[in-house]
């Protein structure tokens, strides 16, 4: 291993970790801590912003009486037309002509409820950015009942990811942030898989940068890259894919990572589409697929979502499932902007259970962000973005959309002591 | 919709609004939707003052608005009846009739314009019936019969505690013409018997026939004529009033009741009035009267807190919720909802929640709030069997002061009555009835059991069915459990509750149920009532009286003989059958029935009754050219000699039904095209119900010489049209190919011109129409009207062919007795059918089909087929059935297993067939669809293979693989394999112990590697295995997560828990089968060891 600057870790993801599983339970209950935790944190903060004179009140102490001004704390559920529903897909009528899935099913019709513990209510008003709203957010609002049912809504409150630790700079250091590797394709693109293993190792005349290259994460998908097609029957699905090629792929990629792991640590989390689990969060790969790469302590395979400290930057991050949801039922337009959302919301997932598969907890909501991130990042998008987001409190995160590495050959860099983050690509193609 | 939503629609900066699918349009979340209907109006938190049946003013909302001041001298009355009865009354003076009590005294009951409620005594109208006058009796005997008919009469009332002292009013010598059979024109002299009340009809002809009433004239073989028609029918057949019909009282002759007139007003009606029964105006609902009042329908629904296991009883059980929605007719949305609950009740936003600590208080402010509301129609889902009895049955039993005055008639009480109705369209049925003087009952569940045909009629099953929605289902055991908890559970029964009164309103809408049954009462003249409670043959009698009155005849009275005469039925031409790759033509007579009726003038009064042929050429002189010979060999006389009664009444309503049609091609107006689109139906199906009347043998009238003859003419033209066409279009004649007619029915022929394209099909077709039409008698039409292709037909009346009626796009696919509705079947047998059509039809692929049928039968026995997809549901109608019988059999094992969850009668009971072992009878193998699931008992696909699928399958299948059909579908390769579940119950489960075996192999563990999860030949395989375990896993977690999330959205809130037990839900046993397969499949990846680094 090359000489490199040590730096300290610890792996923050034990409550993602499962070890007993219960089906038997039902997502209320996610739903039910994710609230009262929120209204915990967000309680403090709303009476702050907006004085002590606006009362928080209950939906149900309004009694539906009309023109009462107060602060409403509640999860938001947004009622979507098209929303994807198993119940359309098996309705007997249209078996046999699905409607494809629609990419995006956000619509200027999609409705705003805002639900507390017993109560809902619609939300309107010019604040309320009906299209960037996601059900599973948990916000504050001020605003007035009107005679029509709905609460009227003066502005709008986030938990905006807690307070921060301050971070100290040190020396230069370098977070390299990878995904898409996508093995089961690989086979187009090995010479950008070659490059990037000399320049880890830096023996592409980037010796020095080399040795700043602290810690290795790669966000997702290493395996397969996309979905595999359903193909559509009377039954709920049939699970036996064609599983040799990605028992190769896993084979192939164990000596990757045992090869890459000989120059820095690294951490390997499942994405959407890996032979791991579906749901969120998604458990390590088992030790017996990389059985090479596993004998080496600098190699490990963590969650997704995934949470780290390295000296004193805290690195959240997630493979990605959690934007590209964002992005079918809302209207934003790019990766980035959905991930600033989850960090102003203060919750990883909070399209999780609704549209996003999440395990139904029934004692805590792992998702939340109890501490606001130095370095936030999501695995596979379209292109590599980055921002550093600051708050009116002076916190500062890198966001780092980390692009897929199938399609773009590239991997994103962030230097933990300024918190910027730039693009390295390894295509080989002539231009 | 609503007017949030059109508020938010506004919004979208001109956008142009993408074309949405109506029927997916509206699943939004219910209690967003309920805050949603809160308008502007000021919420109403006034409480119900004031006791008593009297009418209570408490409220805006609830109350119509107040009526105009009116003066009778000059103001004319005019309102849209919606109930007509009759009671036993005084006359009054200055009217007519009798003029000593009791009278039978008319009750009608409508509404304005201006939405005030009438109720409109009309006075003088008499009862009466005819009979035959024998040849002695002369006008100057009339006097003497009505004296002793009269004695006798009066002789004859048992106690005449109505101290009734006339009974026949008048006798007359009328000339008139008997309805049935020709006989010239020469009128002959009936007796007309008036008497004073309905109930002496009956009593004054059977005296006449049974005793002697004037020694020198015996009455005893004089026939009788209309002695068996209801007092209410005779009313509306004399004075002109059809059902839901204009009614006008002109100035100067109606008199109108106050709070001191005489008589005092009687009904809780806004207006109430008296005019005599030749004073007022009934206008036909055409042109400006066909307009529609705005009548107010109120929806309700009851929530009882049962105990565990047993259904509830009005004795026993305390009814804890009653939610209502009020709608005035025309308007989208309801003006008022609420729900009146036992015990504190959180508040909901857009309805009222109107909260009583005691059960009587509830009841009794709930009836009073129905008098003020004053509804005009009552419906719900199934409220005249459960919730209307259920009611009035637990407030008699907690002796509820005033409840039972529901009714618009301020003393008279609402009371259960059973009822059986006997029709051949539904059957018998047992149905408990409850007056409600001048309100309509309109069960929303009677009109889908007359006009829809479903696999399930739940109110689940229904609104899944029409509006594309799942409804949250909370057994009656949890409804106890939520009454119990705090204010925030009961809220929650309450949406629950408020949801139930709601869909009925929806569904009505949707169905355009009302508009159609007021237009069938319109265009019938029979009351809206009527129609939901009697047969078809009253709707044919009323327009026949009506039109007898006009001509001078009358209608004998007939009682029905158990005759098992037979007249042949329609024909149908053998068919060829097959697959048919090419267009089919089809050839169709337009209202086939009804047009033979008009072009042969059958009807009864041009029936030349058997042997009377020779008299009338004697007598009348009756040509025999003037007579027609039918093909079933009956004489009928031609319209030359006497235009018929049924004809004519087939020709106002087909012309009515042309006008209704033209009128709606112009009309612009979304509800007033409702109402025309609901005439023209209405039209079409009683045009069509004429032939029915004729022919029925328990009728009023059945006379099988028309209903014979008219299928005989059917028969011939249809052979007729066989041969012209196959005459005509050959190659001889200069045509493409022989055209071959490859099948008939009734009134259709199927022609195969063997030519390729759509186009010359369409125009050969119409041609060949045209051609035929030719031969027939005006106005009977052959019709071009459609083409199937491709068209597979499977035998007589079984076919199925994708419909076209222009070439561009097919309008849908069309299947003709076809396992696709069948109740006693499992949703599999429907949903194979349906795809197999679709491939063969739609994608013409028959292969594909073939294949698809073959995946699914190896599906079924590799048991990969989805439980919900094998449930068969059967109504627990009563447990001593002579047979055994699988459901009842389950209903018992339940009862043992556990007596909370049991079926109860009434209750549908689902199962499915499970494996036993062998010469098991079919009733013992049935179990409960959960208990196989959390048993692993393994299903007997053998039965759903051989007694459910192979049938249907091989039916569609044989005119595409002939012969070989069922050892190709049945007996394939892809029925070699076969998954046997090992059962945790029953058999030798007790006796098994569970080793561990190897998650590669299936060996079991050696020694030492007990604990391990692969054997030491498949470790190294160790990776691949675990990819697989955790691959398997994957499926399931996400079926998990998108079906329990789906129930979490329709339940319409994330906070709580999903308690819905919504069987018809398809999603209802998958939810709870992959909780247990992704439990079982966790264990497995867990074998391997946690993921530890």
């Amino acid at each position: 291993m090359t000489l490199r600057f040590e730096s300290s870790y610890e792996n923050l993801s034990s409550q993602y970790l499962l070890k007993e599983y219960n089906y038997q339970k039902q997502f209320c209950h996610l739903y039910a801590h994710r609230l009262a935790e929120m209204t915990r944190l967000l309680t403090p903060l709303a009476q702050k912003k907006w004085g002590k004179t606006e009362p928080i009140k209950k939906l149900c102490e309004l009694r539906g009486e009309q023109d009462v001004h107060c602060i409403l704390i509640g999860t938001i559920y947004k009622h979507q037309a098209h929303k994807p529903s198993i119940l359309r897909d098996i309705s007997e009528e249209n078996q046999l002509a699905p409607q494809p899935p629609r990419q995006n099913y956000s619509e200027p019709e999609d409705k705003v409820i805002l639900e507390d513990e017993l109560q809902r209510v619609r939300l309107q008003g010019k604040m309320l950015q009906t299209q960037l709203m996601a059900t599973g957010i948990v916000c504050a609002v001020l605003g007035g009942t009107d005679n029509e049912g709905f609460f009227n809504v003066d502005d709008v409150m986030y938990y905006e990811s807690g307070p921060q630790k301050p971070l100290s700079t040190i020396r230069n250091r370098l977070l390299v942030l990878v995904s898409g590797l996508d093995q089961l394709q690989a086979h187009t693109y090995v010479e950008a898989l070659n490059l990037f293993q000399y320049w880890l190792s830096g023996s592409l005349g980037n010796g020095k940068d080399a040795k700043s290259l602290v810690r290795l994460i790669i966000a997702g998908n290493s395996v397969r890259g996309s979905a595999v097609a359903h193909v559509p029957t009377l039954q709920v699905a049939r699970s036996q894919a064609n599983a040799n090629d990605t028992v190769q792929a896993v084979t192939q990629l164990d000596s990757w990572f045992a090869s890459w792991a000989q120059c820095l640590p690294i951490d390997v989390m499942p994405g959407a589409y890996d032979p791991a689990n579906f749901m969120l969060p998604q458990q390590p790969f088992h030790k017996c697929m990389f059985p090479q790469a596993a004998q080496l302590t600098s190699f490990q395979a963590v969650t997704n979502p995934y949470n780290c400290r390295l000296d004193d930057a805290l690195i959240v991050g997630t493979a990605g499932q959690n934007v590209a949801d964002l992005l079918r039922s809302t209207s934003m337009e790019s990766s980035l902007e959905a991930l600033r959302c989850t960090l102003t919301w203060g919750h990883v997932a909070p399209t999780a259970p609704d549209t996003l598969a999440c395990y139904p907890y029934i004692e805590n909501d792992p998702f939340i962000m109890r501490e606001c991130p130095h370095v936030y990042f999501a695995g596979n998008c379209e292109a590599f973005e980055t921002a550093l987001h600051v708050t009116s409190e002076g916190k500062r995160t890198c966001l780092v959309c980390v692009p897929n590495f199938g399609k773009t050959k590239s991997v994103a860099v962030v230097d933990l002591d300024t918190l910027s983050c730039r693009q390295i690509s390894f295509s080989v193609e002539s231009e | 919709m609503m007017d949030a939503k059109r508020k938010f629609n506004s919004n979208t900066n001109g956008q142009a609004k993408k074309p949405r699918n109506p029927d997916e349009d509206e699943e939004m979340d219910f209690e967003a939707e309920l805050a949603a209907f809160e308008n502007s109006e000021e919420l109403d938190q006034t409480l119900l003052l004031g006791e008593g049946p009297e009418n209570q003013q408490t409220s805006e909302r609830w109350s119509r608005p107040p009526p105009p001041k009116l003066d009778p001298r000059t103001d004319n009355l005019e309102f849209q009846q919606l109930d007509v009865e009759n009671y036993m009354g005084q006359p009054l003076p200055g009217m007519p009739g009798a003029q000593l009590g009791p009278v039978p005294v008319v009750r009608m009951f409508g509404v304005t314009m201006q939405g005030n409620s009438v109720c409109c005594h009309v006075h003088g109208f008499c009862p009466y019936f005819y009979i035959e006058a024998p040849t002695k009796f002369e006008e100057y005997h009339c006097e003497k019969l009505q004296k002793s008919l009269d004695q006798k009469t009066i002789a004859d009332i048992r106690n005449n505690k109505d101290n009734v002292q006339e009974a026949v009013l008048m006798v007359e010598l009328v000339e008139k013409l008997s309805i049935h059979g020709y006989n010239g024109d020469q009128k002959q002299r009936y007796i007309k018997i008036t008497v004073t009340l309905p109930r002496f009809v009956a009593a004054a002809s059977r005296l006449l026939k049974k005793e002697v009433i004037m020694a020198e004239i015996d009455f005893q073989d004089c026939r009788a004529f209309e002695n068996n028609i209801d007092f209410d029918i005779r009313f509306m057949v004399d004075t002109g009033v059809v059902g839901c019909n204009w009614i006008e009282l002109p100035q100067g002759h109606w008199r109108l009741r106050s709070g001191n007139s005489k008589p005092l007003p009687e009904s809780r009606c806004q207006i109430e009035v008296d005019v005599a029964f030749d004073r007022f105006i009934s206008h036909e609902p055409e042109g400006e009267w066909s307009k529609v009042a705005p009548f107010r329908i109120l929806s309700f629904d009851i929530e009882c807190a049962g105990r565990k296991g047993i259904f509830p009883e009005a004795k026993m059980d305390p009814v804890i919720q009653i939610a209502n929605m009020v709608i005035r007719q025309g308007e989208p949305e309801p003006f008022i909802r609420n729900v009146f609950t036992l015990n504190v009740c959180a508040p909901i936003i857009g309805s009222q929640v109107l909260c009583h600590d005691k059960e009587t208080q509830m009841l009794d402010k709930w009836s009073a709030f129905v008098r003020e509301v004053d509804p005009d129609i009552l419906t719900g889902y199934n409220i005249n069997n459960f919730d209307i009895p259920y009611l009035i049955n637990r407030a008699a039993h907690l002796k509820v002061k005033n409840f039972e005055y529901l009714g618009r008639i301020k003393n008279i009480r609402s009371v259960i009555k059973e009822q059986v109705l006997q029709s051949k369209q539904m059957g018998r049925r047992e149905n408990q009835y409850v007056n409600f003087e001048g309100r309509v009952p309109f069960d929303l569940l009677f009109v889908l059991l007359r006009e829809y045909k479903l696999r399930s009629y739940t109110l689940n099953a229904v609104s899944y069915h029409f509006l594309q929605e799942q409804k949250e289902d909370v057994h009656h055991s949890i409804i106890t459990d939520l009454q119990n908890g705090d204010e925030q559970t009961r809220r929650r029964l309450a949406m629950y509750c408020l949801k139930d009164a709601y869909l009925p309103l929806r569904l009505l809408e949707k169905l355009m149920a009302i508009v159609n049954y007021m237009e069938m009462a319109r265009v019938t003249g029979v009351s809206l009532e009527c129609l939901l409670t009697r047969g078809q043959q009253i709707k044919v009698l009323s327009q026949l009286l009506r039109k007898a009155k006009t001509k001078g005849y009358i209608m004998p009275s007939y009682t029905p003989q158990g005759s098992d005469e037979q007249y042949e039925g329609a024909t149908v031409i053998e068919p060829k059958r097959g697959y048919y790759a090419d267009p089919i033509s089809t050839l169709d007579f337009a209202s086939l029935y009804p047009s033979i009726m008009m072009a042969h003038n059958l009807c009864y009064t041009t029936l030349v009754l058997g042997g009377s042929r020779e008299k009338l050429r004697e007598k009348d002189g009756l040509q025999d050219e003037q007579v027609v010979r039918t093909p079933a060999n009956n004489y009928f006389v031609k319209s030359e000699v006497r235009r018929g009664l049924l004809p004519e009444i087939l020709e106002s309503l087909l012309a009515a039904r042309k006008r209704a049609k033209n009128d709606l091609k112009v009309e612009t107006d979304p509800f007033k095209r409702k109402v025309l689109d609901g005439r023209q139906l209405a039209l079409k199906i009683s045009a069509n119900s004429v032939y029915g009347f004729t022919g029925a043998q328990v009728g009023k009238l059945p006379c099988l010489e028309i209903s014979g003859s008219v299928t005989a003419y059917g028969r011939t033209m249809i052979e007729l049209t066989k041969n012209e066409v196959e005459s005509h279009y050959t190659r001889e004649n200069g045509y493409e190919n022989d055209a071959v007619v490859i099948y008939g029915d009734t009134d259709s022929v199927m022609v195969n011109f063997g030519v390729k394209t759509l186009e010359r099909s369409m125009e050969l077709g119409r041609e060949a129409a045209e051609l035929v039409s030719a031969k027939f008698v005006h106005p009977i039409k052959l019709e071009f009207e459609k083409v199937y292709y491709p068209y597979l037909l499977i035998n007589k009346k079984r076919y199925a062919g994708l419909y076209f009626t222009r070439p561009e796009a097919y309008d849908k696919m069309d299947c003709k007795g076809i396992e696709t509705v069948r109740r006693d079947n499992s949703p599999l047998v429907a949903n194979l059918m349906n795809s197999c059509l679709q491939k063969l039809l739609i994608e013409r692929d028959p292969d594909g089909a073939v294949t698809y049928a073959k995946q699914v039968i190896a599906d079924l026995l590799c048991n990969r087929i989805d439980i919900s997809q094998l449930v068969i549901t059967k109504e627990l109608a009563k447990t001593d059935y002579a047979a055994k019988q699988a459901h009842v059999e389950l209903a018992a094992k339940i009862k043992k297993r556990d007596p909370g969850t049991a079926p109860k009668l009434g209750d549908r009971v689902p199962y499915v067939i499970c494996a036993a072992a062998k010469n098991t009878p079919a009733y013992a193998k049935a179990e409960d669809p959960l208990y196989v699931l959390e048993n692993s008992v393994p299903i007997d696909a053998t039965y759903y293979l051989e007694q459910q699928l192979s049938k249907p399958l091989l039916r569609i299948f044989e005119p595409i693989l002939g012969e070989k059909a069922e050892s190709i579908l049945l007996k394939g390769e892809h029925t070699r394999t076969r998954t046997v579940v090992t059962s945790k119950v029953g058999g030798l489960a007790g006796f098994m112990t569970k080793k561990s075996a190897c998650l590669g192999c299936k060996t079991l563990m050696p020694k030492g590697y007990e604990k391990a999860c692969l054997c030491p030949h498949c470790e190294p395989r160790m990776s691949e295995l675990y990819q697989k375990e955790v691959g398997a896993k994957r499926g399931l977690e996400e079926t998990f997560a998108r079906l329990w999330t789906e129930c979490q959205r329709c339940q319409g809130s994330l906070h709580e828990e999903v308690i819905c037990s919504n069987r018809d839900c398809p999603i209802f046993y998958m939810r709870q089968k992959v909780r247990m397969e992704l439990d079982t499949q966790e264990k497995r990846v867990l074998r391997f060891g946690l993921a530890e680094w």
